[in-house]
């Protein structure tokens, strides 16, 4: 006899209007096993998880059954009943309150209100916690642990049987967040929820921890099933090959620059970060090239920007032309050093939303636009004008507010007011998050005409599409270290993919390539 | 990776920039969205010009609203700068009770020249001020729960100091031209509260740190990263709110004649409520002294006229909460149709 089915999903189609995001999509998942569901951002696996958690009613065809019982769609009490359970990748938890507090909020421990005395609620807790094989301080604020407790509080909760027993535990990227050694503990939690006999359904576009972990896996691409694989049968690069599409060697050659020669003049040289994630990361930029950073969130490509503009803290030791700095670098010192640094127009820091395009672009730059301490609304509609022309901002008028503008045009103000202040590195951070397709082109122009007026850009960026088409050079980064460097034509989607995704390859004191 | 963007109709190019025709920037200026506090100001004086014509259609009327209110707007300018930097200062009634009573006892214990006892005074609501920010900046907490607390405070030491009666020694004599001095029939605290409108205005649109008050407002983080020294603004703009408190706490002694410990509180509110319904009007979201002028005197009006004819002792309470509600949903709402 085959081994049961926990889940088994068929003819699942979800589409919003007209376009199809979900297409004939079958999932099926061994009981007692971890299933893998991997793609990329946009490929439909969220879509997929909102239709089974009940979140979205898929279009008519589709049949799930959980244990070979029918699963009625569209209702999220229906699903949680046949003991789906998710976790989602926020977690959900309230920062706020206690473990206790966060594992009752959805529990029956709290509900027998006469009943059970503080201590056998404290008992019960313990043995959801125990079951994973983890012990926490019941009391902990869950704002103050660790990423990795904070999931296991989270899955603590969610396999809590007081509402009828958990069938699938369905983790939904909850490594994003987490530091090598923390996902190693999460590791542990799951196997540990395995051991017990349950079943996991894990999202992640994490070859390496997929291949890892679970025991088979699901691909998806643009909406589609790439294929059903079992992980000890299945190559790293047969798996990538599917996430990416057989057609992504086509794409269009890549307008890298290859660097005249190597020692030609450094604009950055930076002899070591350390940070929250970052390991005594070592590297140069050169005046006139794009230097792209990739890596996984939590490798230290999403630290770097903030920590070279200053605004992040962490032990620096960096020199450009206009000196150096040995220890914490701040916005100020930054500044001095000639190191402008832009945020996406997503962050909250990047612009003020209340203020106007002009304000944005002169708030930085006020001693230049004042005089005695009184704006000059002269010298700074003069700079608005000249920028809004530059990089073509729309609609052209300085006193609109930031908010009203699209996230391409914000975008653009966000890259003038670092332009502004002329500086010798330009440090941008996911400069195309939130920017449709055709600013998406116009803000690779932007970049490109910096560095050929001889500006070095460093480039870190969470969307491989910015480092293949106008890096020309890219750093990737994993577990806060540099693990390889890629130049001109080396850069391809599937390069920055294998060495960014290549914690394997780390060993433990070290890193080179 | 594009054809995921395919889901939505191409976006179309930002609309092309309206034409600035002359009745678009009328309406702008003068539409409901930008100052619905005039129109329901307006809408009082009619109201009460029809009920109560021969007791409301007087000259009287304006100066006695504009006498019995002046102090009342300073109170609520004073606030304009610390929530237009994002911190409240819930102690600015207290410190008015604070100064009103220190110049008191500088007028019945010292010999000092008027001048010199106002100066004084102001400086005491200034280190009332000083104290606000060190604990907001320096210590950091929350100014809300912070002020509060100085607040408390600077009532407890001012009914201490006073012991706890009304100082009236001394206040009777040149120290009460200070505010009761009228020029063209009008008292001078409503010329003092023009010129600090004006200054606090010029400040807030035309001034470097002006415009750092209100980006440490809006995004403090965005603010220091564009190399704003936050603790400083916010610094400067409990310090500011302690001095024009301060001064509307020794011009309400100067009035009355008498320095009461428990007057200053009773004015926290209203002017709490002119400062927000002011920042509905004129500059959308943005605290600024015209706006809450209006705010304070469209409020002053109704309460007046009520009083005029006859009406209840609470319902210029009642009336002050309606119209408060009313003059900021009307420019709510007609700033939410437009942006329909």
């Amino acid at each position: 006899m085959t081994p049961s089915i926990v889940l088994d999903a068929q003819h699942v189609s979800k589409s919003f209007g007209h376009v199809l995001v979900l297409d004939d999509v079958s999932l099926t998942i061994e009981a007692g096993s971890i299933h893998a569901l991997i793609g990329e951002n946009g490929s439909g696996k969220s879509t997929l998880i909102k239709v089974l958690s009940g979140f979205h009613p898929p279009d008519p065809g589709a049949v799930v059954l959980v244990d070979g019982v029918h699963l009625p769609m569209g209702s999220p009490t229906d699903s949680a009943a046949a003991g789906l359970r998710f976790v989602h990748q926020n977690l959900g938890l309230i920062d706020e309150m206690t473990v206790l507090e966060n594992l009752r909020l959805t529990s029956d421990l709290d509900q027998r209100a006469l009943a059970p005395t503080s201590h056998s609620r404290d008992r019960e807790a313990h043995a959801l916690l125990e079951r994973i094989g983890v012990k926490l301080d019941l009391n902990a604020q869950v704002g103050h642990l660790a990423p990795d407790e904070r999931a296991a509080v989270a899955i603590a909760r969610a396999i809590d049987d007081s509402h009828g027993q958990m069938r699938l535990l369905v983790l939904d990227e909850p490594t994003a967040a987490m530091s090598p050694t923390e996902v190693e503990r999460l590791f542990a939690i799951i196997r540990e929820l395995k051991s017990s006999g349950a079943s996991v359904l894990y999202i992640s576009h994490r070859i390496d921890e997929i291949l890892r972990l679970a025991d088979t896996a699901t691909v998806l691409r643009d909406g589609r099933m790439q294929g059903h694989f079992s992980t000890s049968a299945v190559s790293r690069s047969e798996l990538i090959g599917r996430i990416l599409g057989a057609d992504q060697d086509e794409a269009p050659p890549a307008a890298h620059r290859v660097p005249d020669a190597a020692g030609t003049a450094t604009c950055l040289d930076v002899a070591r970060i350390t940070g929250r994630f970052l390991r005594a990361a070592a590297f140069q930029a050169r005046p006139g090239e794009i230097l792209g950073v990739a890596g996984l969130d939590g490798s230290g490509r999403d630290e770097l920007a903030g920590v070279l503009g200053g605004a992040s803290k962490a032990e620096v030791d960096l020199t450009t032309a206009a000196g150096g700095s040995n220890g914490h670098l701040t916005i100020a010192s930054a500044r001095v050093l000639g190191i402008g640094l832009v945020f996406p127009n997503t962050h909250p820091a990047s612009l003020i939303a209340e203020f106007t395009v002009r304000e944005n672009l002169c708030l930085p730059i006020l001693r230049t636009t004042s005089r005695r301490g009184f704006i000059s609304d002269r010298s700074e509609k003069g700079v608005a004008a000249n920028w809004l022309a530059q990089l073509d901002i729309r609609p052209r008028e300085p006193d609109k507010q930031l908010q009203e503008l699209s996230g391409g045009n914000r975008q653009k103000v966000a890259l003038a007011k670092a332009l502004e202040q002329r500086p010798a590195v330009l440090v941008l951070d996911d400069p195309t998050s939130g920017v449709d397709v055709g600013a998406r082109r116009s803000i690779y122009e932007i970049i490109r005409a910096r560095a050929d007026d001889g500006v070095g850009v460093i480039l870190c960026s969470s969307d491989i599409e910015d480092l293949t088409s106008i890096c020309d050079r890219v750093l990737c980064f994993v577990a806060g270290q540099i693990v390889a460097e890629l130049q001109g034509a080396d850069i391809s989607e599937q390069a920055i993919l294998n060495n960014i995704m290549s914690e394997n390859r780390l060993s433990p004191g070290g890193v080179h390539t | 990776m594009t054809e995921l963007g395919t889901d939505l109709p191409p976006t179309a190019d930002p609309k092309p920039p309206a034409k600035a025709t002359p009745v678009r920037a009328i309406r702008a200026v003068l539409g409901f969205g930008s100052i619905g506090a005039i129109y329901v100001w307006i809408a009082i004086i009619v109201l009460f010009s029809i009920w109560i014509p021969g007791l409301f259609l007087t000259t009287n009327t304006v100066t006695q609203i504009l006498d019995e209110y002046s102090i009342s707007a300073i109170v609520a300018l004073a606030l304009v700068l610390p929530l237009s930097a994002g911190v409240y200062d819930l102690s600015v009634g207290s410190v008015m009770g604070l100064t009103g009573i220190v110049a008191g006892a500088l007028l019945g214990h010292s010999g000092l020249p008027v001048v010199i006892i106002v100066l004084l005074s102001v400086l005491c609501g200034a280190a009332a001020g000083l104290l606000n920010a060190v604990v907001v900046v320096w210590i950091g907490l929350n100014s809300f729960i912070a002020t509060l607390a100085t607040g408390s405070i600077i009532a407890a030491v001012t009914l201490g100091a006073s012991g706890q009666v009304i100082l009236t020694t001394g206040l009777s004599g040149p120290f009460s031209k200070f505010a009761s001095t009228s020029v063209g029939n009008i008292q001078l605290p409503f010329f003092y509260m023009i010129v600090i409108a004006i200054l606090i205005w010029l400040l807030l649109s035309r001034t470097v740190m002006g415009r750092r008050v209100y980006a440490s407002g809006f995004n403090p983080n965005a603010a220091r990263l564009a190399g704003v020294s936050v603790g400083r603004i916010t610094t400067f703009a409990l310090i500011m709110s302690g001095i024009l408190a301060g001064f509307a706490g020794v011009a309400l002694a100067s009035r009355v004649q008498a320095a009461d410990p428990s007057a200053g509180p009773t004015y926290l509110i209203p002017a709490f409520s002119a400062a927000f319904l002011g920042a509905t009007q004129f500059r959308r979201g943005r605290f600024n002294p015209w706006g809450t002028l209006v705010a304070v005197f469209m409020i002053g009006t109704g309460s007046q006229g009520l009083l005029l004819a006859g009406a209840p002792q609470w319902t210029p309470q009642l009336f002050q909460g309606v119209v408060l509600i009313f003059a900021v949903g009307l420019t709510v709402v007609a700033k939410r149709d437009r942006s329909k």
